[in-house]
């Protein structure tokens, strides 16, 4: 679906993606992790064409991404990003109902069938009940469910995520985590999103690409990635690493001085 | 519109001299159709009256007041500050340098005639624009700095402006400052005519772009994740209010608080959709300023207010009214 070759990128002659080269296959959830500073979320923007690459060459579908005009872009990639949204005077379908512009052509106001899709959507994140409640009166969890119900009713072949979780509460994270999962799994989706919690990375993806610097220091199955001497090399962090009891895919377990 | 078409009959039908409401129509009928088609008689003197002062005078009322709501929904949903109207990117001080320039300096009131004091002062309401869209921009949009922009160039030109007062003989000191107080005094049709081609342009771009301005309003970024051509869009509507509200100023002089209040009670009532938005505040822009026209021409008759009194006089509490509500929401 997408492939990368030799991505560099340098902020005022600060190298901050170094030759960069992955492939991601559809289907597939890949996760980015690395620490603060590692280039994740540079990558991330360069791989659907936010930022300017300085060197390297993005193919999308089997073309260049440069040849894809925004609003093409958008039909195929959905976006949900890290700070969810504004607090602002509209409507929870209102917002849902501006996923569907890339699709909508040049009428100002929504089609049946595009608003049958929006209906449909609210009611897959259980926004039903919202549907004429304004922003300004949502918590952060409920807002990023509407974020979330906006970037899939754009029905984006890729899901990108820029640490979708950051600022919710546990149930929230799960409940964003799995239903992702489950239309992976169901549609078919591709998802790329960067992690800042290994375990979650571990728990939710096929693939991990583990950043060091602005390169990828390593690549493949959690199983692969997640263990002590690449974490430690990446995060100079010694961590202990133990399968998880039901999932079986490996889990970080942080070794600190208190409690003995 | 049936609130605004009857704003406009009735306030053109009442003043120094009140006309029935039927003949205003009379006469509108009269003037352009002719008598021979209507078959109607009208007193010449009340028909100077109408269609020569009053009419023109209502129309222009209703142009400026929705050119100048317009912008505002504009320049609110790029800026996203609910400071932001029509002159906060500099657009007035430019113009009214420009005008007390035309007035002082005086140089090409031969050639240009009646567009003297609106051509200089559109140029300087461009220029100061131009100005600020320099000194603002960076290599992201920060609407932040679109705003600090225009504080810096409105200080800097009310200087020159003061400046430009200070040393100005007598006469021509009044003549700027009525011209800065805002007036529709003295406009004729070809004012109208050009103002209402700007603002037709104008209303319908606008429009256009509505789900645009929508998008803005979650963040440029997420505007461009939907597939928004973000920096062409945004520049073009920035410009294009900002011509809005040039060709307003050029004609009227600065009449504040119609581009800052009326888009904020419109969006307490529809929400921030700017489909919805952009027709009704127009509209609303329209009928505030003519009712505001009407009362500064009447109330103190034979003497006029200067209309951004009333504006202001208006405008102010309800602001005050909106800053005190939202500190309350705040600390609730």
């Amino acid at each position: 679906m997408l492939v990368a070759k030799g991505l560099q990128k340098s902020y005022d002659h600060l190298p901050v993606i170094k030759n960069v080269n992955l492939s991601i296959d559809v289907g597939k959830s890949i996760a980015i992790i690395g620490p603060n500073g590692s280039g994740k979320s540079t990558l991330l923007k360069l791989l659907i064409g936010e930022e300017r690459l300085d060197r390297g060459m993005i193919s999308f579908l089997g073309e260049p991404l440069t040849r894809f005009s925004h609003k093409e872009r958008a039909k195929y990639i959905g976006v949900l990003p890290q700070t969810g949204l504004p607090e602002i005077l509209f409507t929870v379908s209102e917002i849902v109902e501006m996923g569907r512009y890339p699709l909508q052509g040049n009428k100002l106001w929504l089609s049946a069938d595009d608003k049958n899709r929006v209906a449909d959507m609210m009611d897959e994140l259980e926004l039903t009940a919202f549907t004429h409640r304004f922003l300004t009166e949502m918590s952060g969890g409920e807002r990023q469910r509407v974020a979330l119900a906006k970037t899939m009713v754009q029905e984006p072949k890729l899901i990108v995520l820029d640490e979708p979780t950051t600022y919710l509460d546990l149930q929230y994270q799960l409940s964003i985590l799995d239903k992702l999962h489950q239309w992976k799994n169901q549609r078919n989706t591709t998802l790329l999103m960067v992690l800042h919690d290994i375990n979650l990375a571990a728990l939710y993806c096929d693939e991990i690409i583990m950043l060091k610097k602005g390169e990828i220091y390593q690549q493949g199955s959690p199983n692969d990635v997640i263990q002590t001497d690449h974490i430690k090399a990446v995060y100079g962090i010694e961590p202990l690493i133990i399968a998880h009891p039901t999932k079986g895919v490996p889990q970080i377990f942080l070794n600190g001085y208190a409690g003995g | 519109m049936i609130v605004l078409l009857f704003s406009i009959s009735f306030t053109v039908s009442s003043g120094s001299a009140d006309v029935a409401f039927h003949t205003v129509w009379q006469v509108i009928g009269f003037e352009i159709w002719g008598d021979v088609r209507t078959g109607i008689e009208v007193d010449e003197a009340i028909s100077a009256i109408i269609w020569q002062i009053r009419l023109p005078r209502v129309l222009l009322a209703a142009l400026v007041g929705a050119s100048l709501a317009l912008a505002g929904v504009i320049y609110q949903g790029l800026l996203k500050n609910p400071l932001a109207d029509p002159f906060v990117l500099g657009v007035s001080s430019g113009a009214a340098l420009g005008a007390a320039m035309a007035i002082w300096i005086g140089w090409g009131i031969n050639w240009l005639g009646q567009w003297h004091v609106p051509t200089y002062a559109f140029v300087g309401a461009c220029l100061a624009l131009l100005m600020v869209l320099k000194l603002g921009q960076g290599p992201y949009i920060k609407s932040e700095s679109f705003i600090l922009a225009g504080v810096v160039i409105q200080a800097f030109l009310g200087a020159v402006l003061t400046f430009v007062l200070s040393v100005t003989p007598e006469n021509l000191f009044r003549r700027i400052q009525f011209w800065l107080m805002g007036s529709l005094s003295f406009r004729n049709w070809e004012h109208l005519f050009v103002l209402s081609i700007v603002l037709c342009i104008g209303f319908i771009v606008a429009l256009i772009y509505s789900r645009e301005l929508n998008l803005f309003l979650l963040g440029t970024r997420s505007a461009a994740h939907l597939g928004v051509s973000v920096n062409t869009i945004y520049w073009g509507l920035l410009l294009l209010a900002s011509v809005i509200t040039g060709a307003a100023v050029a004609v009227s002089g600065t009449i504040g608080f119609v581009g800052l209040a009326i888009p904020h009670m419109i969006r307490l009532v529809t929400g921030a959709d700017h489909r919805k938005l952009i027709p009704l505040a127009t509209l609303s822009g329209a009928i505030f300023l003519v009712w505001c026209d009407y009362i500064a021409r009447t109330v103190l008759s034979p003497i006029e207010i200067p209309l951004g009194v009333i504006t202001a006089f208006f405008g102010a509490p309800f602001f005050a009214f909106l800053l005190k509500k939202r500190q309350d929401r705040l600390s609730a």
